[in-house]
């Protein structure tokens, strides 16, 4: 079992971070290697992570779920899922808390990531520091999002797979804002904007029998 | 004429020229009628070292290695060595004898099948006398067709007993001698699958090596302008035929080997099983398709899996079909500049040795190792922490054995060379631990003796090398793992051979000239650094792309 506990000092207000935190495509454009695949009719969501053993590359799948309580800023996101051979499984888990911090936020994370199969032998204690290093690494890229302006084209971005374009090439960073999801005032609103963009999109898809 | 004489003749029919063990009350007999025609005995300090030597006699020759132990605890000695032969594959028959027949309560009863079941052999009984030639033959055919160890044991009043021999008839003799050919559906299918794919990679494996599929295996590489990797057990093998050699395939590759061999389409497996360690658990070739050519009827990769397009042949064989079949249109494949580059580029790069007063960087021992040992010296790789950097380190083209993944036991190398050098009758070297070389000390003493043109190198952290570092990397106390020992240049020359203890490049330098000069029993005592960690500790502990 891989422990994480990360305090990471965002010099940006709460409310900013909490939007990047609680936002998918956001939160994936911090993470090296990561991309966004489906949305669940469950709410939960397909992701993917490259991940750096060594000099082995290897491809992980997994299905997340994310609950966000956006009164208290706190979160919790579970994952689970497999890697490309199918060789090893894991488990994730983690909380996280924005809290305001002088003039900036302190985000608090907390969680656990059990990795199960053939890959853990090949990698011993090494996996510990290599989320270790992903771990520093998201939070510097967590400041610098949060140093960004926020813009409609963030909060509504379209995950891989997902584009209207045919043959499904938009990235995590397409700014593809369906109509009626203007920058909404709070996050709660944008989160469900998000989603609702999603489902339409969902909708219209599978009523077309397709797949990306 | 008695049983065991029978058995004595027998063994010599199946080719035993060479026995080791140590003789008691329950095999003495055995051994005098083996010396009687003409068989060497080689007199051990240990039963399990013998039967650490027999394996590396019969791995070097090819055919089964006879190791011998008197009953009891003669047999319970062989434990360690027996379970490394038997992860190993090797063939071998360990005579040991027995206390008498249905006498439980006898000092040195003890119950053997069971003991062989336990340990992983075959076991075969001598329970009459007129079974003497049958268990021989029997015993020897199991090791041969199941590749494995095998006890044979004989009560000594059995074997003492008249009997009459019959016309004895060789393992080898029941055995067919035809080479299993390629199915041509099989040949077209990788033919197909081979032509379909960009960047092919072939790992050539101990069978390969074995079968003398060398040329063919090149011929293949050019065609499909494939990288060359082999197996551990094939090290080094054809490193200097291509420069698209990428050494090992497997933790133990280089950097830019595991960066290249993640792009392969393809692999195409020649005489190795492809075993976890070789594709690391699959992980090493995320996208390629596999086509695999081995004698066994089928094997399932260390992925579980079998392979894509499965050759049961002969390795000359199927290559030449498969060469054939693929015609002469040449792919570029991996052969391009950039490859050359990085592959030359990592080979090249200058290492920032350790400075350390009175120890050596073990990175600049092994140069200096590889650099001054002649290639016709053979080289046989121990275990621990040091055995990863001759791993990785060693690049000219030589005979190289690796005890590694089998069972894990320190202490087996220097056995395994003894046997390999009787067997060959070539000098040989051994590079190996402290804590490994000082396990079976006593058998240096053995070489010595038998003035075998034996060199161990012990790579002397004076401690648990291994230890020393997992310690570290799970912040333990790490210097729980020193054990500080005297130098053991000294105490090679007390036993009779020559020694030396080094603490610099120009003093290893000097002392790997005095043995070539003179192949003799001789001990280099290098003293290394623990400073240094290794690659696959770096990449293994601390997740470290190096």
């Amino acid at each position: 079992m891989i422990s994480i506990t990360e305090t990471i000092d965002v010099p940006s207000p709460p409310e900013r971070v909490w939007e990047v935190i609680s936002s998918p495509p956001d939160v994936v454009s911090c993470i090296a290697g990561a991309e966004l695949g489906e949305a669940h009719g469950d709410g939960s969501f397909d992701g993917a992570l490259v991940v750096k053993f060594g000099a082995v590359r290897v491809r992980f799948r997994a299905r997340v779920h994310l609950e966000l309580d956006e009164t208290a800023l706190r979160g919790m996101l579970t994952a689970r899922g497999k890697d490309g051979q199918a060789a090893t499984r894991f488990t994730a888990e983690a909380t996280f808390h924005v809290a305001e911090d002088g003039n900036g936020s302190r985000v608090a994370m907390n969680g656990e990531v059990q990795l199960t199969g053939k890959l853990t032998s090949l990698i011993e204690a090494g996996a510990g520091v290599v989320v270790s290093r992903m771990t520093k690494d998201f939070a510097a890229r967590l400041v610098e999002r949060c140093a960004a302006p926020a813009g409609p084209e963030a909060a509504a971005a379209v995950p891989a797979g997902l584009s209207t374009a045919p043959k499904a090439t938009a990235t995590k960073t397409a700014p593809a804002a369906p109509a009626g999801t203007a920058t909404p005032a709070k996050p709660a609103a944008r989160i469900r904007a998000w989603w609702a963009a999603l489902w339409s999109r969902l909708a219209e898809r599978s009523s077309q029998g397709g797949r990306a | 004429m008695k049983a065991y004489e029978a058995m004595a003749e027998a063994f010599v029919r199946e080719g035993t020229t060479d026995v080791f063990g140590m003789m008691g009350d329950a095999n003495m007999h055995w051994m005098d009628a083996l010396a009687q025609r003409g068989v060497r005995l080689y007199e051990v300090r240990h039963e399990g070292s013998g039967l650490g030597m027999a394996d590396g006699w019969a791995r070097a020759a090819g055919r089964p290695g006879v190791v011998t132990t008197t009953s009891g605890p003669g047999v319970s000695q062989l434990a360690t060595s027996m379970l490394c032969a038997s992860r190993a594959g090797t063939p071998l028959v360990a005579f040991c004898g027995e206390t008498a027949w249905g006498d439980e309560g006898a000092v040195q009863y003890l119950d053997q099948r069971r003991f062989a079941a336990a340990i992983e052999c075959g076991f075969v009984h001598l329970s009459k006398a007129d079974q003497a030639e049958e268990a021989v033959q029997r015993a020897f055919y199991l090791a041969r067709t199941e590749n494995r160890p095998v006890m044979l044991s004989a009560p000594i009043d059995v074997q003492v007993q008249a009997y009459e021999p019959g016309d004895y008839i060789p393992s080898s003799d029941l055995l067919p001698a035809s080479r299993p050919l390629p199915d041509p559906a099989a040949i077209e299918a990788a033919r197909a699958l081979i032509e379909g794919s960009k960047r092919v990679v072939v790992i050539a494996g101990r069978g390969a090596r074995r079968a003398g599929a060398g040329e063919e295996i090149l011929e293949l590489q050019a065609r499909t302008g494939a990288l060359l990797a082999t197996t551990l057990q094939a090290k080094n093998w054809l490193c200097d035929r291509t420069e698209y050699h990428v050494g090992l395939s497997g933790l133990f590759g280089s950097k830019p080997a595991q960066e290249l061999l993640q792009e392969a389409d393809c692999v195409v497996a020649v005489g190795a099983s492809l075993n976890h360690y070789t594709t690391e658990h699959g992980y090493l070739y995320p996208e390629a398709r596999y086509v695999q050519i081995d004698t066994a009827p089928n094997v399932v990769m260390g992925t579980g899996r079998p392979a894509d397009c499965y050759v049961q042949a002969d390795a000359v064989t199927a290559l030449t079909e498969l060469n054939r079949a693929l015609g002469t249109t040449r792919v570029e494949g991996f052969h391009t500049a950039e490859t050359r580059s990085r592959l030359t580029g990592w080979l090249d790069a200058p290492i920032d040795y350790v400075d350390e007063p009175g120890r050596i960087d073990p990175r600049e021992a092994i140069k200096v190792l590889d650099a001054a040992m002649p290639g016709e010296f053979d080289l046989v790789l121990g275990s621990g922490h040091q055995t990863d950097f001759g791993t990785m380190l060693f690049q000219r083209s030589r005979q190289v054995t690796s005890n590694y993944g089998m069972f894990g036991a320190i202490g087996q190398a220097p056995l395994l060379t003894i046997g390999q050098i009787v067997a060959t009758g070539r000098p040989a070297f051994v590079v190996e631990g402290d804590a490994s070389f000082l396990m079976h000390l006593p058998e240096f003493e053995t070489a010595c003796r038998y003035g075998l043109p034996l060199l161990v190198v012990v790579m002397n952290d004076e401690g648990l090398g291994a230890e020393y570092h997992k310690l570290g990397a799970k912040g333990l106390t790490k210097d729980l793992a020193i054990i500080p020992n005297p130098e053991l240049g000294g105490v090679a020359q007390a036993l009779g051979g020559g020694g030396a203890t080094v603490r610099s490049a120009a003093e290893l330098e000097a002392a790997v000239a005095e043995y070539v000069a003179d192949p003799r029993p001789f001990v280099i005592d290098v003293r290394i650094t623990r400073e240094v960690l290794s690659v696959p500790y770096r990449r293994l502990w601390y997740g470290e792309d190096v």
